[in-house]
């Protein structure tokens, strides 16, 4: 069975992100897309550091404006077209099942920017400043005698594989039993947040210094509403780390930072946790508004009619438009998400019943299938 | 020889003195059901007495089975002090009475627990049962029952009970006023109406039921003046938020300030004085805490969400020119709302505790009962309420913590004290009385009382059904506590109601874009409309206009764990 009679190579509302990145495509939400990239170009030209807030509720497409600026080439070609740096832009969900929240972080963040790759960033690095003002930076930029010695280590290494190297990379990932340490020449095992903050923002510094390799660092935080499913302690732990990386990291990094508008017990929404600090530096927001009923049209016709989904010289798999309306008014609130399960239960259905036109008559037979269906 | 004199004697004298006691009424009905005599007396119809009865011999019993089943008794205790053989071997096991509820007369149980206490100092302990086996319940023939030792059950205890309206001081009919009037009239009556049509599981469910857990506040005895918390909540006007450590002592400071209203006031337990450390005002910071008006976060102090509705309509409200001490009718429906959020049991249990002990108590005689009064409660509920296992896996816990208290008095002290200063602030105690020492219930305490036990009565849960009253009810109780002259909202109000939803936008704004908070519009709202517009709206109420599709203004999302939501303009 395939979705040929309705036109389509396959379904195309995913209910989970697609493990090809090629399969991550934008639809609908022009106006979410526009203020992002505005965003982001600003950040590419200028240089002071910047924190930007998504707002959204639940599925209102936070997630996936993550991935599809982090995985997909979209970034590259808005470089190239604006004539600056490529930019580096990593996805990293808030840790919150680990008593060390931070070193999670950190290893997330080297999940997602493998120590090889910054080795590999820091020799480009190298090649264009030259060892010297390389190691200036660091020194500068670290503001921290003992990072700025580890990160000297790792320029120091002439190529990979090394022994050095792993020694390096055990080391960062938290390693600090006394053999390890002894053979770094190393006094101390990386383990305080501070530290975690100081060696990201060296990092994130040298590899964007004067905008040359990249123009801007961007990390996508994730799920930063969980934040208050984490202890109490924890929680401001991280937003002190959090802090204190913004503060260390004053050039060429833009922090998006997700929030799904849900509620807590005591607080309104996130404003508190985020602290003066970061709110300050928060200058945009961002919201994932809901869409409207003629926005959701327009998603869902990007959505069926993009090559990745459409058979070439086929129709689109809905009669009219009329059908998608009376739809979508029984749904309730709109959003990504809730549009996403109903039309792809939809698709389905009208698959298993091999149907080629989905009408309002098919719709109506099918409404116990579909979940959030409100009469 | 003597002994076992004694001993027959004794048990001759049991059964026969509580069959024979009945013979003295007359008794409209007394027939043989299930091994008990059930009897009604003309005296007390809405009570029936069970007397549970066993035979020393089985033959003696097949005779008076066979009597039993063979006419039309319809007196039972007739046949049986008549005839010698049963009055030699019937055994009396226990009596149990029972209570009809459902007949807008549920304080008849308290009158029966009223009589009991003041004869025996002690609070039996209430089930429910029903005369329906087959597991469908109607309302109307649920009763309450209570199972008492036979030896205390006489004529003085049944006289007592029968002349009960007419014994007491002015007092009780004062109360009755209370109770009968405002049952007729009140948000009440809307429930009775319906409850007959209905079985009982049905009726839940016709109301959705959302039924919360027992919450207890722990306090420290200090916590006495409500109104310190309205200080510190103001004191956020002047900052958004208090490093933890000046917060305590910016507290003391400003306490001061009000020290000579506090000399004037009623009572001047629990005053926050200057202090080295701090430790004056630290319980009230943590009751504050508690009450989730406010909270703590990278070492300050800052309003929560709740806390920030009381500065907002603090602002909104005219507040009275007394004695900074005596709360405006604003602020205590404002306390109460919290304090029923927070702590359901205590204060429930303090008002039923007064009413009991003839509404005319001392701490000390409130204290006496009070630990196996809340196991009993305890109990109750673990064993009639319809709350998750889990919930009463938590009870169950609440439970062995109470029963191992090695000094209750020393506990109670910080129970008792602090809520029961609590309801003098909330006017819910006589003035008078309470500088003479004595506790009893004012007109607000009793319509307090009258509407939660009520809510008992109608729904069959009792603290855990608060947060659902609190829902639906909550600004009706309000305004029938405090003798607000309100109506209830007609159709045409809604635009009334979307404005102050709209102004709460403003009101309540955070970083986050077009977005306020579901409670604080709600409940914004809601205050703004009793004490602004004189109109009972309920949060139940809004709630669910913005779910309907009549909403044509705002996108509401509401999240059951975190029990709020969201309100969002639409574009």
């Amino acid at each position: 069975m395939t979705y040929e009679n309705l036109g389509l190579k396959e379904n195309p509302f995913r209910l989970t992100p697609p493990l090809d990145q090629k399969e991550i495509v934008w639809a609908g939400m022009a106006e979410v897309k526009s203020n992002i990239e505005k965003r982001i170009r600003i950040a590419t030209l200028t240089k002071a550091s910047r924190i930007v807030l998504n707002w959204g509720s639940y599925g209102s497409g936070k997630t996936h404006a993550s991935l599809y600026y982090s995985k997909t080439d979209r970034l590259q070609r808005m470089t190239s077209e604006s004539g600056v740096s490529p930019v580096k832009s990593i996805k990293i969900t808030l840790p919150r099942s680990s008593n060390n929240i931070v070193q999670e972080f950190f290893r997330s963040f080297l999940g997602q920017y493998s120590l090889e790759d910054i080795f590999a960033d820091f020799k480009k690095t190298q090649a264009e400043f030259g060892l010297d003002k390389l190691e200036l930076m660091i020194d500068s930029l670290s503001n921290d005698k003992s990072i700025a010695d580890v990160l000297k280590k790792l320029t120091n290494i002439e190529s990979l594989p090394s022994d050095d190297f792993n020694k390096l990379k055990n080391y960062i990932h938290g390693d600090n039993t006394k053999a390890t340490l002894t053979s770094l020449g190393l006094p101390l095992g990386l383990n305080n947040d501070e530290q975690i903050a100081n060696i990201m923002a060296s990092i994130i510094s040298c590899i964007t210094y004067d905008k040359k390799l990249y123009s801007t660092f961007i990390i996508w935080l994730d799920e930063f509403e969980d934040i208050d499913t984490v202890n109490k302690n924890l929680a401001d732990r991280f937003t002190t780390f959090l802090r204190q990386f913004i503060d260390k990291t004053s050039n060429n990094l833009l922090l998006f930072l997700n929030f799904t508008q849900k509620t807590f017990m005591d607080m309104e929404d996130l404003s508190g946790y985020l602290g003066d600090a970061l709110t300050s530096r928060a200058k945009a927001k961002i919201d994932f508004e809901n869409p409207t009923l003629e926005e959701s049209i327009i998603y869902i016709h990007e959505l069926c009619d993009n090559p990745l989904f459409k058979i070439d010289g086929k129709d689109f798999p809905f009669d009219n438009d009329e059908t998608i309306k009376y739809t979508l008014n029984h749904i309730g609130n709109l959003n990504a998400r809730k549009i996403n399960e109903t039309f792809s239960i939809i698709l389905e259905m009208a698959l298993i019943e091999g149907k080629n036109k989905i009408t309002k008559d098919f719709i109506n037979e099918i409404t116990d299938e579909i979940i959030a269906w409100e009469e | 020889m003597i002994n076992f004199v004694v001993c027959v004697h004794y048990k001759m004298m049991k059964k026969i003195n509580l069959l024979n006691l009945f013979s003295q009424y007359h008794c409209f009905e007394s027939i043989y059901i299930d091994n008990s005599i059930l009897i009604r007396i003309d005296e007390l119809p809405l009570f029936s007495f069970f007397i549970n009865i066993d035979f020393d011999n089985d033959k003696v019993e097949d005779e008076f089975i066979l009597v039993c089943d063979d006419s039309d008794v319809d007196n039972v205790l007739d046949i049986i002090l008549s005839n010698t053989s049963f009055k030699n071997s019937i055994k009396v096991n226990s009596i149990s009475v029972k209570i009809q509820t459902h007949e807008q007369l549920f304080y008849l149980q308290y009158d029966f627990l009223r009589v009991y206490y003041e004869l025996y100092r002690e609070i039996p302990v209430m089930y429910y049962s029903s005369d329906d086996d087959s597991g469908y319940c109607p309302y109307y023939i649920l009763f309450y029952t209570y199972t008492l030792e036979s030896a205390l059950f006489n004529k003085f205890f049944l006289d007592k009970l029968i002349n009960n309206d007419n014994v007491d001081t002015q007092n009780s009919v004062v109360e009755e006023d209370y109770v009968k009037e405002s049952i007729s009239v009140n948000f009440i009556s809307k429930y009775y109406e319906v409850i007959n049509n209905y079985g009982w599981q049905d009726f839940s469910e016709k109301f959705d039921l959302d039924l919360n857990n027992i919450k207890i506040l722990t306090l420290q005895t200090k916590v006495r003046r409500l109104n310190y918390i309205k200080m510190i909540l103001n004191l956020f006007s002047k900052s958004n938020y208090y490093p933890d450590n000046i917060f305590n002592k910016k507290i003391e400071q400003e306490a001061v300030k009000f020290n000579n209203n506090l000399m004037e006031y009623i009572n001047s337990k629990g005053i926050i004085e200057i202090t080295k450390t701090g430790n004056s005002s630290k319980p009230y910071v943590e009751a504050m805490i508690s009450l989730k008006l406010l909270y703590t976060q990278n070492n300050k102090y800052q309003l929560s969400k709740y806390g920030k509705i009381f500065n907002v309509l603090n602002n909104k409200i005219e507040k009275s020119d007394d004695n900074y001490f005596d709360l405006s009718k604003f602020e205590k429906s404002f306390f109460l709302f919290f304090i029923l959020q927070n702590d359901n049991l205590y204060l429930w249990v303090l008002i039923d505790l007064i009413y009991i002990q003839n509404n005319k108590t001392k701490i000390k005689n409130i204290k006496e009962v009070f630990q196996e009064y809340i196991l009993n409660q305890l109990e109750f509920t673990m064993k009639y309420s319809q709350i998750k296992n889990q919930d009463k896996s938590k009870i169950l816990t609440q439970i062995r913590r109470i029963k191992s208290w090695k000094k209750p008095q020393v506990y109670l002290e910080h129970i008792i004290e602090p809520r029961i200063n609590w309801l003098l602030d909330l006017d819910m105690l006589e003035k008078d009385e309470f500088q003479q020492n004595y506790i009893v219930l004012s007109k607000e305490g009793l319509v307090f009382f009258d509407k939660l036990n009520s809510y008992f009565d109608i729904f069959q849960e009792k603290y855990t059904l608060m947060d659902q009253l609190r829902c639906m009810d909550f600004f009706s109780l309000a305004s029938d506590i405090y003798s607000i002259n309100s109506v209830k909202i007609i159709e045409d109000d809604i635009a009334l109601i979307e404005n102050y939803i709209n102004e709460s936008f403003n009101l309540f704004k955070t970083i986050a874009p077009n977005r306020v908070t579901a409670s604080q519009a709600i409940l914004y709202t809601c205050f703004m409309m009793l004490f602004k517009e004189d109109k009972v709206v309920n949060f139940c109420t809004i709630q669910s206009y913005l779910k309907s599709n009549k909403n044509k203004n705002f996108i509401f999302e509401w999240y059951k764990t975190e029990n709020d939501g969201s309100i969002r303009r639409k574009k």
